[in-house]
């Protein structure tokens, strides 16, 4: 056994090694690719896999200084890879090619790409603007893309090489708010590039993005950038590494923020042709591929089969939707359900796995039919359709054939061309006549006028009704209260028998006994007063005060006498028109008091 | 006192009688009866077309009863008409909410046209369990109930002490039955529609080249949101699209 493991663990080692050996590979860059005589670039070699390399000596270029190299190793999560940095100096402007070049190492032989430097004498008139020292743009690569293609939009900052930019860019709108799936920007490799003779230092970011609607749109992005302002040195730091050196102390350069105008590129959102469409399409766009996977495909009428639908692809994932069997005679389908997690709307690309079962009805389901989902290609600008399917059952009988749920569909025949038996439900049958039929004249709303109107005054009943209760309760309750309503009425009695006493007997005895006994009993009742303290002194006292004219307290004492001198002395000659004018003075008199508040 | 109670009881005995659906008057129930009896040994003898047309007549001349849908529902099933059946189906459910038939045969010709019937939150399903007219009688019930109590308050003061927990009860019931009249109210403003013509694809706008959200097959039941020139924007699940307005059928 042990010699066994020691062989076994040998040949491990040795495998381990061959393989670290073989696996080795190399990359060479050179950046800036386009500089200025007098400006550095650096040509990076990197040996990914082994922590060794060889040295490599470039041979001599013409015009062209290389500096020996660094050498760096790394080791990254177990990824070991070895950087050999170069300094390269040109000395005068032209094109510089290096390599390609091949080295041999360990037997194998690497290649490394050609690479061309270019140099330039420096313009002898630097960008005189802002505009010109400093500038950004914004590109398209698809200026009429479909609704729902992915697109790339790229931003670029440019900037002349003696501007030094900090690493954060701010993007402070100019993107339509609405309509886009748009994902972070991600920033590519810097590089130079000459515009209209000047070498700039280029910075691109790109996104992914997603119309979700049709439409012209303008991109004008509004950028914020940060310049290293050159005229505030920063800070020597120490040598070995002051107090004040650390970082928690350090605010960084001062920069001074810039706003980038963005010249405004158009962007056509077409909509998905309507020829050629096909009838199952549900708004797929982009590249898919669709798989179905049926499962178990032997069992019994009534078991259950699973059918595993998987969408994926590059597009608008989210929103499209795998085809599911539909509802048959054969067999019975339960809505489908999502395994795993969907796709969010803003992701380009995606998995969707939906899960749907199915029982067969009976031992003659064969075949589950093809499924086929539609999409609109936009790299092709055509519809695809692609189709998964049939898929060959074998069904046997059900243990218990009457269990089986085997349904009638009106017209629809079973496999063989037969009627499917009914054994299980069917629509329920007809219902017998109305005992009732409607009025077609009458009104079809429910709100009556006369509902709505019944219902309104009950409440003002209910109010009414309240009202007439609670003065009840209080002409019941409330003696003074009672006694005043009840004053009119009694004077109204006592006018009447005068009125009376003067048509029978026209006497003043006669006549102003009733009269002076409906003052003594209106003012009685009005003041809530006993019999015996009704008196003329009080009665003209009340009226006074409460601001009676004086033209008509006049009559009143006139009155007040005139009932004296009758009761007590001798009647005056009073003929039945001057008798029937006091008991019209006095009713007129009542009323006026009647309404003054005493 | 007595006559006064006498006078509110035949008072609240005549406004209940005008209570919804109290108004009727003189129809022509035998013509009723004999195109109702005609189509239904149309259907009987399989004569499918024959029975479709005199139930329509009768929802035309303003039938519109709980029998006469189910039975034009039947018939549309029977011919194959799916969306038809369920359109029938779903009105007569309108009426009769938890008549158990009702609930069979529109199932039955849901899962035949392989669509789900729409579900609702548990208490809005409860409220449409309760059709518009009931809630309103409900509504009518506890109205006068409220009111007779409010009078028996200020008649019978001294039995204030009994009637006090009633007023309270009788408010809650009466804004129970407001908020299922309310609940009715919302589907009738937004109504359910039922898909007549399928598969349809429900689209992103009101116009042709619009870009296919999904497809509905026929019988779908979707709610009618908006309308715009032919164009009906609906809501089925969670999708809201437009669809023509001339493939849907308006319940109730």
């Amino acid at each position: 056994m042990e010699p066994f493991f020691r062989r076994g663990l040998w040949a491990a080692l040795w495998l381990g090694m061959a393989a670290a050996t073989w696996a080795v590979d190399v990359s060479f860059d050179v950046q800036p690719r386009l500089l200025n005589v007098g400006e550095t670039a650096k040509a990076t070699l990197i040996f990914h896999g082994t922590n060794k390399a060889p040295p490599l000596a470039f041979p001599d270029i013409d015009g062209l200084q290389i500096s020996t190299a660094s050498q760096l190793t790394q080791n990254i999560n177990g990824h070991v890879s070895v950087h050999l940095t170069y300094r390269l100096f040109p000395q005068r402007a032209g094109t510089f090619t290096l390599s390609p070049y091949t080295l041999e190492y360990n037997g194998e032989e690497l290649h490394l790409p050609a690479v061309s430097l270019e140099v330039r004498v420096p313009q002898g008139v630097e960008a005189s603007s802002t505009n010109q020292m400093l500038f950004a743009r914004v590109s398209l690569p698809q200026t009429a893309p479909y609704i729902h293609q992915p697109f790339d939009m790229l931003l670029s900052i440019y900037s002349l090489p003696s501007i030094q930019l900090t690493r954060d860019v701010q993007l402070l709108g100019g993107l339509p708010e609405s309509g886009f799936a748009l994902s972070s920007f991600e920033e590519l490799q810097t590089i130079r590039e000459e515009v209209n003779g000047q070498i700039y230092t280029l910075r691109r970011f790109r996104a992914r993005a997603r119309a979700l609607t049709t439409g012209h749109f303008t991109i004008q992005p509004i950028l914020r950038v940060n310049v290293v302002d050159a005229s505030q040195p920063q800070r020597r730091r120490e040598a070995f590494g002051g107090f004040f050196d650390d970082p928690f102390f350090s605010s960084g350069p001062a920069a001074t923020p810039v706003n980038l105008d963005v010249p405004p590129a158009p962007l056509d959102i077409r909509p998905i042709p309507v020829e050629g469409r096909p009838a199952d399409f549900t708004g797929a766009v982009g590249e898919f591929q669709f798989q179905a996977d049926v499962r178990p495909r032997e069992v019994k009428a009534g078991e259950p089969i699973t059918v595993t639908l998987r969408l994926q692809g590059r597009g608008n994932i989210a929103s499209a939707r795998s085809p599911v069997f539909p509802e048959s005679t054969l067999y019975k389908t339960y809505d489908p359900r999502q395994v795993g997690d969907s796709p969010s709307p803003s992701d380009e690309t995606g998995t969707k796995t939906m899960e749907q079962v199915i029982l067969p009805r009976s031992e003659a389901l064969t075949e589950l039919p093809s499924l086929s989902f539609s999409y609109f290609d936009p790299a092709l600008s055509q519809y695809r359709t692609l189709s998964v399917g049939p898929f060959p059952l074998t069904v046997h009988p059900a243990d218990n054939a009457n269990n089986a749920l085997l349904l009638q569909i009106p017209g629809s025949t079973a496999e063989g061309g037969s009627k499917a038996i009914v054994l299980g439900s069917d629509i329920v049958y007809l219902k017998p006549a109305p005992k009732h039929w409607k009025n077609p004249a009458a009104s079809k709303r429910l709100f009556t006028p006369a509902f709505l109107l019944v219902h309104a005054l009950s409440p003002i009943g209910l109010a009414v009704l309240y009202g007439i209760h609670r003065r009840r309760n209080r002409l019941a309750e409330d003696i003074a209260f009672a006694r005043r309503r009840h004053a009119p009425k009694s004077a109204r009695a006592s006018l009447r028998r005068a009125a009376d006493a003067l048509r029978q007997a026209p006497s003043p005895s006669s006549v102003f006994e009733p009269l002076s006994a409906a003052v003594a009993d209106y003012f009685g009742h009005r003041l809530n007063l006993p019999p015996g303290a009704v008196e003329s002194g009080l009665i003209l006292e009340k009226l006074q005060q409460a601001g009676l004219p004086e033209i008509d307290l006049a009559r009143w004492r006139e009155f007040f006498a005139l009932c004296e001198q009758i009761r007590y002395a001798e009647a005056p000659s009073l003929d039945p028109a001057a008798l029937d004018g006091w008991i019209n003075t006095l009713t007129t008199l009542l009323r006026q008091t009647e309404r003054i508040k005493l | 006192m007595s006559r006064c109670l006498h006078r509110a009881g035949f008072s609240l005995l005549a406004l209940l009688i005008l209570l919804p659906g109290g108004a009727s008057g003189a129809v022509d129930a035998a013509r009723y009866q004999a195109v109702f009896a005609k189509a239904s040994r149309a259907y009987d003898e399989n004569r499918m077309e024959e029975a479709i047309r005199d139930w329509q007549s009768l929802v035309d001349a303003g039938q519109r009863l709980t029998p006469v849908w189910f039975n034009l529902g039947n018939a549309y099933y029977r011919n194959g008409q799916l969306g038809n059946a369920i359109h029938a189906y779903r009105q007569a459910w309108y009426l009769s909410p938890r008549d158990p038939d009702i609930r069979a045969n529109l199932g039955f010709a849901a899962q035949t046209a392989g669509i789900a019937l729409p579900s609702h939150p548990a208490l809005v399903a409860w409220m449409l369990d309760i059709s518009r007219r009931e809630w309103l009688q409900a509504a009518s019930l506890f109205f006068w109930l409220a009111t007779a109590t409010a009078v028996l308050w200020i008649l019978f003061p001294r039995f204030r002490a009994i009637l006090r927990p009633l007023p309270w009860a009788l408010a809650a019931l009466l804004l129970l039955s407001m908020a299922g009249l309310l609940v009715h109210q919302q589907w009738i403003q937004r109504p359910e529609c039922v898909v007549m013509e399928g598969p349809s694809s429900v689209l992103s706008g009101p116009f042709e080249a619009a870009t296919p959200l999904l497809s509905i097959p026929e019988g779908t039941i979707v709610r009618r949101t908006a309308q715009r020139g032919g164009w009906s924007e609906i809501r089925y699940d969670s999708t809201t699209g437009w669809l023509p307005s001339a493939v849907l059928a308006a319940v109730p």
